[in-house]
């Protein structure tokens, strides 16, 4: 009979040894890793100095109630002017700079954006902390901009998808354009995504990850105010 | 210039990496190109956090916590998995294509119906060996759990496989 061991095994198959070609790849990944994550831990530093001292002129400055947030990339989030909404979801405007693929009118209440650049925009609650690699994350946002555990992300569908859409679309009205909510097929519990038609025929794609809470009212809200710049990229996958 | 880092990374990769592919085309369920994904990532992980994984009283623990956290983060990017754009380096799977029997064919097919972290407990402890202890450390949870996991994951893949499944632990 064979065991589970045996079966396992020829599963596991019979990798080679690594080339030496691979092991510089790795070397240069890790290389390039620790690299991004000391920028970001000095842009975060900086951030932080400049938010303590928005909230120091804040304390000592009478007026209407003004936030600032730190951001990975330097921009900074200020949400000032509360909207109608549920008591849960309140849009606010956001005036943040906005200078990648995406922009966005409004955020939730208590949201910020995490990150953007020409491929994706995220989205997370305010205060989220570095992942701790040896912690088990479950649905905790981190602050990873490139993580979406947790988080909402807004991308343009992926170029080999060629505007196919995945699972069964459940049409919804986004604003003035049309917009799809799917399931994508194997991401049980992970989320939802919405497909908003654009006019050049690529479709922007909203992912909602399952634990934030967002009901599709919600996040049509959302989706209304996002735009997609002209510098936005297409991934591939 | 390499730093010490790099060298004793280096020598790493150059020691473990063909493990790390077994281990991770078994986390994956056979998928080889998802399967080196997860290496990179993993070793990726490990060089940024190389003093703590140094320091570490218990280092193949801790590369398992890294690997199984790894594998937990390819759900985190459900859409897609990001590539970083490399210059020179080939996209290609290194692991073997594995046995394409019936049985493997099988295996395969019920280890894609688990959840990720059921099938790593599988994998821990049938076929590293691993107690429940060091598995449940390496999934981050706790013994009970690893206990209720490997005993669903094996019922799950008698239903595939059939009644005949036998494992050295049961």
């Amino acid at each position: 009979m064979t065991t589970l061991r045996d079966q396992l095994a020829d599963l596991a198959g019979s990798p080679g040894e690594p080339t030496t070609v691979q092991a510089d790849a790795d070397l240069a990944r890790g290389r390039a890793a620790l690299r991004r994550r000391r920028v970001l831990q000095s842009a975060a530093g900086s951030a932080l100095v400049v938010a303590v001292a928005a909230a120091t002129v804040g304390l000592t400055t009478a007026g209407r109630p003004t936030g600032t947030a730190p951001q990975a990339g330097g921009t900074t989030v200020a949400a000032t002017t509360a909207t109608a909404g549920t008591a849960a979801f309140d849009l606010v405007s956001y005036t943040g700079k906005q200078p990648a693929g995406f922009s966005v009118d409004k955020v939730p209440a208590g949201w910020e954006v995490q990150g953007v650049t020409e491929g994706f925009m995220t989205l997370a609650p305010v205060g989220a902390k570095p992942h701790n690699s040896a912690v088990p994350q479950g649905d905790v946002a981190d602050s990873d901009a490139a993580s979406f555990v947790g988080k909402v992300a807004v991308m343009l569908q992926s170029v080999d998808e060629h505007g196919e859409m995945p699972g069964k679309p459940e049409r919804v009205t986004v604003g003035d354009r049309t917009g799809f909510f799917v399931k994508r097929p194997g991401t049980t519990g992970d989320g939802v995504t919405l497909f908003v038609k654009q006019p050049n025929g690529i479709n922007l794609e909203i992912q909602v990850w399952d634990g934030i809470g967002w009901t599709h009212d919600q996040i049509v809200a959302f989706a209304a105010g996002v735009h997609v710049n002209p510098n936005a990229k297409q991934g591939r996958g | 210039m390499r730093s010490e880092r790099d060298e004793q990374f280096h020598r790493f990769v150059v020691s473990r990496r063909s493990g790390l592919v077994r281990t991770a085309t078994l986390l994956t369920a056979g998928d080889a190109h998802l399967a080196e994904d997860l290496v990179q990532s993993t070793l990726t992980k490990l060089y940024v956090a190389w003093p703590a994984f140094q320091r570490a009283d218990n280092p193949d623990g801790y590369l398992r916590r890294v690997l199984v956290n790894a594998l937990t983060d390819e759900r985190r990017r459900w859409w897609r998995r990001r590539e970083e754009s490399m210059a020179d380096v080939p996209d290609l799977p290194a692991a073997e294509q594995a046995a394409h029997g019936e049985l493997a064919d099988g295996l395969r097919a019920a280890l894609r119906q688990l959840p990720p972290r059921m099938r790593a407990a599988l994998v821990f402890r049938y076929f590293y060996d691993l107690d429940v202890a060091d598995t449940a450390d390496a999934l981050g949870c706790s013994e009970g759990t690893v206990k209720s996991q490997t005993a669903r994951a094996l019922d799950r893949l008698r239903v595939v496989i059939g009644p005949s499944l036998s494992t050295a632990h049961s």
